[in-house]
């Protein structure tokens, strides 16, 4: 009686975790296979899931629209260096907020949450103004210098930081560690699964990012992927949407690749901070 | 094309004027503007840096996907015309984000010398007066206001100065069925009595429900606003400071609405267009 209430609770689980699997994946099957078709079998009604014939070609022509080298090169230079000094900012101030105590602790780290809570859309003017006037506005700084120092990240960081005993901190310094070796050797080695929550995350949004590198460059060689995807749009009437989504593909095969390497690591951090 | 004034913050800005759907990919009408299969040409003209001695002249537009391709074969022909004009064109969103851009690149002085602009948003920057005077370039160039067809110069006149000129003015198309009109003997309405004549008589209707609807067009602001300006009225009145019409708009949507009770008209669902 028992064990058969529990294969009923578990086919339940079961049944409903396929819906919500099927709910997340369709999209993505979605995009796949109208990436693959041609023209006409996208417009079908009603609509079919796969294409009669594999349409490899789209990628091509999808590339071939634009830049892409350029706008790839540029999407991993921007993505890549706003995560490295995102690094090189959030462990410090972390590690600060973190375990030191220190004058106006609580204003600086409300400060941090300030910034966390102000939305792109509000500062996106004063910033491009600054930029312009600094003369940066043909370069690729604009779409990494505002995110260098990463708010969520550091509040994140900070809390995880708080778990790492104060003692062995201690004992650190006992045996002459200064501050970069502990950070170094006890506090980044002890938290990798919250560095890697934190650069996925930044890498996702920022690899996705159409706004602000719309808002923030004016010339097309300075400009990401997302954008040169953007411009596969119609402007008016019926868009390829086998070209488009071809483009798309691209654009997400990176941000699937990393998710792969880090999942592990991001169920980790959150299982980790849930027994404290 | 003009030379490029010294005064880079004078903004020329060509009058672009939307079709019913801003916002690329949102539109449901029926009309296949993307089926084209040739490879698209490189939908972005390099931001290189232009031969020594010539004017480099930048131009930012609103047109992506097939429009996009378009616009650039026309600015390399330009380029090709003549050697001392560089026209370099960058794609900056849909036209409200393009708007955007302008109204952050205005005051951090890094404005195109020529924009498309949708024409709704035309008085905005000309009440801003960063809009130039046209009139005295087509002087220089031996032009006038009266080389253009008067009915496209609508939205371009703000306080005795031409701040635009029309480019892609969206004009609206009317498709009939010859079949279907020479079965019943009906003619090509040109008026909208005719047009609920006709309308009406195509439309076949089985135990109360619609077979066949007449006439349908996608609801757009500018549709309703030609109808009030056919009957002579204004949408603004002449000091733009309200309605300039009353009777006219009544008179345009009882007809709207007569034509729908009646199945002669059908409006199809979907998204409304972001620009109304």
């Amino acid at each position: 009686m028992n064990s058969k209430w529990r294969y009923g609770v578990a086919g339940i689980s079961v049944a409903l975790k396929s819906v919500v699997l099927l709910i997340f994946l369709f999209p993505f099957v979605w995009m796949i296979t109208t990436s693959l078709k041609t023209f006409p079998e996208t417009m079908i009604f009603p609509p079919k899931l796969l294409p009669a014939l594999p349409q490899w070609s789209n990628f091509v022509t999808a590339m071939q629209s634009g830049p892409f080298l350029t706008y790839t090169k540029n999407s991993i230079i921007v993505t890549l260096s706003i995560i490295v000094i995102q690094m090189l900012v959030m462990i410090p101030a972390a590690y600060a907020f973190a375990k030191y105590k220190f004058r106006g602790q609580h204003f600086f780290f409300a400060l941090v949450l300030l910034a966390f809570m102000i939305p792109g859309q509000v500062t996106f003017i004063p910033i491009y103004l600054m930029l312009a006037d600094w003369g940066l506005v043909h370069t690729l700084w604009p779409q990494i210098l505002p995110f260098a120092a990463n708010a969520f990240g550091i509040f994140l960081l900070r809390q995880y930081f708080m778990q790492v005993p104060s003692e062995i901190i201690e004992s650190a310094r006992l045996d002459n560690a200064n501050e970069f070796t502990i950070m170094r050797k006890i506090m980044v080695p002890m938290s990798i699964p919250a560095l890697a929550t934190i650069g996925l995350f930044s890498f996702v949004s920022h690899w996705n990012d159409y706004f602000w590198p719309l808002v923030m460059t004016d010339s097309t060689g300075v400009r990401p992927l997302t954008i040169g995807i953007a411009m596969l749009r119609e402007t008016e009437g019926i868009s390829n949407w086998h070209i488009i989504m071809a483009g798309n593909v691209v654009l997400v095969v990176p941000i699937l690749l990393v998710y792969l390497f880090c999942s592990k690591q991001i169920v980790k951090a959150f299982v980790y901070s849930g027994i404290k | 094309m003009k030379k490029k004034s010294v005064g880079m913050m004078v903004v020329i800005l060509s009058l672009l004027i939307s079709m019913l759907a801003a916002c690329a990919s949102n539109n449901n009408t029926p009309e296949n503007t993307a089926g084209g299969k040739e490879t698209p040409s490189p939908s972005a003209v390099e931001s290189k840096t232009p031969a020594a001695g010539k004017t480099t002249v930048n131009f930012w537009h609103s047109m992506s996907g097939n429009n996009g391709e378009y616009i650039d074969k026309m600015i390399k022909a330009y380029n090709a015309s003549q050697d001392k004009v560089e026209v370099i064109g960058t794609f900056q969103g849909n036209y409200q984000e393009t708007l955007t851009k302008l109204q952050q690149a205005v005051p951090a002085k890094t404005a195109p010398d020529i924009s498309m602009l949708e024409r709704a948003f035309v008085p905005l920057l000309a009440e801003a007066e960063v809009l130039a005077d046209l009139n005295p370039l087509l002087a220089s160039t031996g032009m006038s206001e009266d080389d253009f067809l008067p009915g496209l110069l609508g939205n371009v006149k703000f306080n005795g100065q031409l701040n635009a000129l029309p480019f892609n003015r969206s004009t609206p198309l009317l498709h009939i069925n010859k079949t279907m009109l020479d079965e019943k003997g009906l003619k090509i309405p040109t008026t909208w009595e005719e047009l609920e004549t006709v309308a009406n008589a195509l439309v076949i209707k089985e135990n109360g429900e619609y077979k066949r609807y007449g006439y349908t067009m996608p609801y757009a602001s500018w549709y309703p606003i030609a109808m009030i300006v056919q009957q002579k009225g204004a949408f603004f009145n002449e000091e733009g400071t309200g309605m300039g019409f009353d009777q006219e708009g009544v008179a345009a949507f009882e007809f709207l609405k007569k034509m729908q009770s009646t199945g002669a008209l059908y409006y199809p669902r979907g998204r409304i267009p972001a620009i109304l």
